[in-house]
């Protein structure tokens, strides 16, 4: 008997991690999941594998190493947790590049970062953004290389709350009648080309940085902020300060000091056109200026 | 931090970022950010551990005449503010 198996490296800055698939059914979903993420073989400490379930319930089973395995009944399910999963393991061990929770767009190869917690909007802006002319990166996570200071993405489907896809939906934003789209109980991960079909994996230079907020009892608002408050909130994004000196504390002010900082207290789309305006203003310079001390 | 003749005195630990006049506080430690606005930055560069909370405001008013009546409610605040985020010794 030929045994069903695939194997795709994901890589994010300086690690990596292996996902093994023994599901033969599971793999197209997962091609989607990890078609803009797969890197070359690299150094990697943490391998994932996917089975079909022993039992006769129809289940996935998801495990890394020796771990207790997780089961789910649907690709959506297996994808959603899948991509949590690599997404901890690639920060987890990260000590050399600042590792920031947020989304990252490209307009004329100028970087835009989107930091912000769950629920602040990153995805659905993200979704506005791209079919705006914007070009895709990430909605989730992004490594920024402290040398060449560098960021790249992790490009991920597009992860959109249920409220987000209800908007996005009612909005008409993107060609979702023919995309690609995987639900699960509280998102569904959709096709990023369904919103802007001209994708390429590239590495940019951040130049803006906004901090959205979804309010929908709240004026509109978009107001430019200092680098020590830029430097405050990435604080907050920085998801392996832990592994850095100091915290990465002064790192992060210097990347804070390179960038323009923008604060964004949105309710609906109609107001996003103010902030495309105002990216196209700020991104129009096209010298990148590199962090100092 | 309410009596004018208390000495505020800068808890330790705490490293120090100046960005165009306002200021960023990070303790190591305890991870603990603290952000200043301009206001709250020059009443944090007066607390030396010599002056007390009137010698501050005094400074301030003197320095900031056509803002004298907001000097002090500003110090006040900016010092609970402080206190508040353990920046200052108890």
């Amino acid at each position: 008997m030929v045994e069903y198996c695939s194997k795709t490296f994901v890589q994010l800055g300086q690690c990596a991690v292996v996902i093994r698939n023994y599901s033969q059914s599971l793999e197209p979903s997962l091609q989607f999941l990890l078609r803009d993420l797969k890197s070359e073989k690299s150094r990697t400490e943490i391998e994932f594998t996917i089975d079909d379930g022993k039992t006769d319930a129809k289940e996935y089973v998801i495990k890394r190493g020796d771990s207790f395995p997780h089961r789910a009944k649907t690709a959506g399910e297996v994808c959603t947790y899948l991509i949590g999963e690599i997404i901890y393991h690639l920060i987890d061990k990260n000590e050399k590049d600042l590792l920031l929770h947020a989304a990252c767009l490209t307009y004329n190869g100028m970087g835009l970062l989107l930091p912000g917690v769950s629920g602040a909007g990153k995805s659905t802006i993200t979704a506005w953004l791209l079919e705006n002319g914007f070009g895709y990166l990430t909605d989730e996570i992004v490594s920024v290389n402290l040398g060449t200071w560098l960021t790249e993405g992790l490009a991920r489907p597009l992860n959109i709350k249920l409220l987000g896809m209800e908007a996005i939906r009612n909005a008409k934003i993107g060609k979702l009648e023919n995309a690609t789209i995987l639900d699960s109980s509280i998102s569904h991960l959709v096709e990023h080309r369904a919103f802007n079909p001209h994708f390429v994996r590239e590495t940019t230079h951040i130049k803006v940085i906004v901090f959205p907020r979804y309010s929908a009892t709240k004026d509109f608002s978009l107001t430019e902020i200092s680098s020590a408050k830029v430097t405050l909130l990435l604080m907050q994004a920085f998801v392996n300060a832990r592994n850095h000196a100091e915290h990465g504390f002064h790192d992060i002010s210097k990347f804070a000091r390179s960038v323009k900082g923008l604060e964004l207290t949105y309710s609906n789309f109609d107001e996003l056109a103010a902030l495309k305006q105002k990216l196209l203003e700020m991104m129009t310079d096209q010298r990148f200026k590199k962090p100092t001390s | 931090m309410n009596q004018l003749n208390e000495i505020p005195t800068p808890a330790s630990g705490y490293r120090v970022e100046e960005m165009d006049g306002e200021l960023l506080l990070y303790h190591p430690q305890s991870t603990a950010t603290v952000y200043m606005n301009q206001t709250a930055a020059l009443v944090w560069q007066l607390c030396n551990g010599d002056r007390s909370v009137g010698q501050i405001i005094s400074i301030l008013e003197e320095s900031f005449p056509d803002l004298d009546t907001e000097v002090r409610a500003d110090v006040l605040v900016a010092l609970k503010s402080f206190s508040q985020h353990g920046a200052l010794k108890s």
